[in-house]
């Protein structure tokens, strides 16, 4: 593949990977499906843009004001969606999906009403264009990458050295047996909510500049994020990344030799396949006894 | 895996969450005339749709202010589709039975085409003013249907003799996957292939896709000598124009009417990645009558007070259904109505170039008399549609 097509496969996985790092934490702090994660990006994402075209406010805090909305729905989701049903069904989990699909539809209606339906172009927080080996490279590209690697060792390091962290994974192991044993489960659950809001408004805000947004990306994205952790599965962190890196190259390259069409096969080839041979992702789960 | 069964469960609430609309309603009293009109608040025309009804609501507002149609005051209903086709008949039925004595179809091709059984089956007179797609007027169920045009076989013609005239012979075209544009794509191109120019590559691009990097890379490798790019405009025409002027930046691209039309995806596009950009403009300021729009427009205009082809095309929809009212003698008789307005003739539109008309007939369901309709317009410097393409203009 040309250069420039390698760029694009790490800016997609990137983006990719940062909302299936937010899966994970609410998959193994909650045991759910978050689906409005790209969502959230999109909120979040056109929230900011327009704070600093209609309200002409500076980028940083239009910024952090758009991602902190992304945080504060993630986590209303929990409190005041996701919990009640949960509690309500005993853990089924398929009741809670269904509310955290409306919840997506939902947010793409609010931001289309609140921002407007047309799209919006992000903002480069780092405006310059590079030449790598042929292939431009944009700051924002680079910014993208090194939030990726951040966010994933940060997480990566809270999950196994802080306590918080290792009572997330016990709450997603069995969340009756973390209960008995005294661990937080409400405010562990919220905290996975919350991080994954944080990750979902981070990844849109950054992506939103390359690729634009509009208040129906946010399935699109959603998908995104979902085909990562579905491939990298749950038994490593990094195993969105990994997942959301396979399926950008192989969307790609199979898009380069044989054109469109051939996208959708590949990802039906791929989750096949998965699903035949590796159910739970190529980084599989422990079970803990 | 367990959580593999909540992939139903998506797919499950997407097709319960995928409707949606909003209403106003009411039947029809002696004294007024009320027309019905499918919109597109949410879907992807809602990126272009406000900008018709401006025009429409200006010249809805000029009429009653003037003491209505013979009389009686113009009264609109509008309910959204979404551009989903599978809601688009239900909801002009909705509007039929609120009252609508003709119906104007302001979203995708797509949902014009699905109004088109409903339009014969309730035998009233249809209109969808901004679509391009000669699919809405072909048979069947063509009977009630009209568009004002230039149609995307029109601008197919135009877009031959332009490239033809510049020297271009081979072509490549990269095209966002909707409906609406796959039914554009195969019109153009035959009008394109028949005036032999050479299709060198034809790529698709997934509507919200995030990335078109792989698709502009075998463009690349086909070595065309000029690129069509066929969107509904908006953030996918904005990604593929960026990747092309970053790829090709000396690469000469024609696009169809829809990024000259929306303002809001100039903005979108990196800074100079739209200059030189030939597209299907409807808007030449030489035309006075375009003017005089346009000058209503800034004052009345509100939020969408651009000029764009669709304020005029929604302005010019509404005279020529006030024109049909008024020589049917009221909006009652919805078979006279129809045949009043297959009678205009050389109306003169407030889009296109000057000697521009429109004539409908029994058998003429596209308006325009002629492709000068259509004005070959150019991006400049600063990603605006401020110049005339020098190469070439369509003629009557």
């Amino acid at each position: 593949m040309p250069a420039q097509l390698w760029v694009s496969v790490i800016e997609l996985s990137c983006f990719g990977g940062l909302l299936g790092l937010g899966y994970y934490l609410v998959l193994r702090g909650a045991d759910i499906f978050l689906f409005i994660l790209g969502g959230l990006g999109m909120f979040g994402a056109m929230l900011g843009v327009h704070l600093m075209t209609t309200n002409g406010w500076p980028w940083p805090l239009a910024v952090f004001v758009g991602v902190l909305a992304s945080v504060v729905i993630a986590t209303l989701t929990e409190v005041l969606i996701v919990r009640p049903i949960h509690r309500r069904t005993g853990g089924e989990e398929m009741p809670s999906i269904l509310a955290v699909v409306a919840i997506l539809f939902g947010l793409e209606q609010l931001a289309g009403t609140l921002f407007g339906r047309t799209p919006m172009t992000g903002r480069a927080f780092w405006d310059a264009d590079f030449t790598v080996l042929g292939a431009h490279v944009a700051g924002q590209s680079i910014l993208l990458v090194l939030t990726t690697v951040v966010a994933f060792v940060a997480i990566g390091w809270w999950m196994r050295n802080s306590a918080s962290g290792r009572m997330l994974r016990a709450v997603g192991d069995n969340e009756h047996a973390a209960r008995m044993l005294g661990v937080p489960v409400d405010r562990i659950r919220v905290t996975a909510f919350a991080l994954a809001g944080l990750l979902g408004g981070v990844a849109g805000s950054l992506f939103a500049a390359k690729a634009g947004v509009a208040f129906t990306s946010g399935l699109e994205w959603t998908l995104v994020g979902f085909l990562g952790v579905i491939v990298g599965g749950l038994g490593r962190v990094w195993g969105p990344l990994v997942g959301a890196l396979i399926v950008a190259t192989l969307q790609t390259w199979v898009v380069y030799e044989f054109g469109h069409a051939a996208r959708d096969y590949i990802t039906l080839v791929l989750a096949l396949a998965l699903f035949a041979l590796r159910p739970e992702g190529i980084f599989q789960t422990k079970v803990r006894i | 895996m367990k959580r593999t069964t909540t992939l139903t469960g998506l797919a499950v609430a997407s097709l319960l969450l995928s409707a949606c609309s909003g209403a106003d309603g009411g039947g029809a009293s002696d004294d007024e005339i009320v027309l019905g009109i499918v919109t597109d608040t949410s879907g992807g025309a809602s990126a272009y749709a406000p900008y018709t009804a401006v025009g429409m609501e200006i010249a809805i507002d000029e009429i009653n202010e003037a003491g209505g149609i013979d009389g009686k005051l113009v009264r609109v209903i509008t309910k959204n589709d979404g551009s989903d086709t599978t809601q688009t008949p239900t909801i002009a039925r909705r509007l039929i039975d609120d009252g609508a004595q003709v119906l104007i179809l302001n979203s995708g091709s797509a949902s014009a085409i699905a109004s088109k059984v409903v339009c014969v089956e309730e035998d009233i007179l249809c209109v969808a003013p901004t679509n391009l797609s000669a699919s809405i007027v072909e048979a069947p169920d063509n009977e009630n249907i009209y568009i004002l045009g230039p149609t995307s076989a029109g601008i197919g013609e135009a877009f031959a003799q332009g490239m033809n005239a510049a020297g271009y012979k081979k072509l490549a075209v990269i095209a966002d996957d909707v409906a609406t544009i796959q039914d554009y794509a195969s019109a153009m191109m035959a009008q394109l292939e028949e005036a032999g120019i050479e299709p060198v590559a034809l790529e698709k691009v997934a509507t919200d896709a995030s990335d078109a990097s792989a698709q502009i890379a075998r463009i690349k490798d086909a070595d065309p000598d000029v690129v069509l790019v066929m969107s509904l405009g908006g953030q996918t025409e904005a990604l593929i124009q960026n990747g092309l002027f970053q790829a090709m930046p000396d690469m000469p691209r024609f696009s169809l009417a829809s990024i000259g039309n929306q303002p809001e995806t100039w903005d979108l596009a990196t800074a100079g990645a739209l200059e030189g950009v030939v597209f299907a403009g409807s808007i030449d300021t030489t035309n006075k009558r375009t003017t005089e729009f346009e000058k209503l427009l800034t004052t009345r205009g509100g939020n969408n007070s651009e000029l764009t082809a669709y304020g005029p095309q929604g302005y010019d929809v509404i005279k020529l259904i006030e024109q049909a009212i008024t020589a049917a003698d009221g909006a009652e008789d919805r078979e006279a109505v129809q045949k009043a307005f297959e009678s205009i003739s050389d109306y003169k539109p407030h889009y296109g170039q000057d000697e521009y008309t429109i004539s409908f007939g029994a058998d003429k369901h596209v308006g325009a008399d002629g492709s000068c309709g259509l004005v070959l317009a150019q991006f400049d410097a600063q990603d605006r549609p401020t110049k005339t393409w020098p190469e070439f203009q369509p003629t009557c």
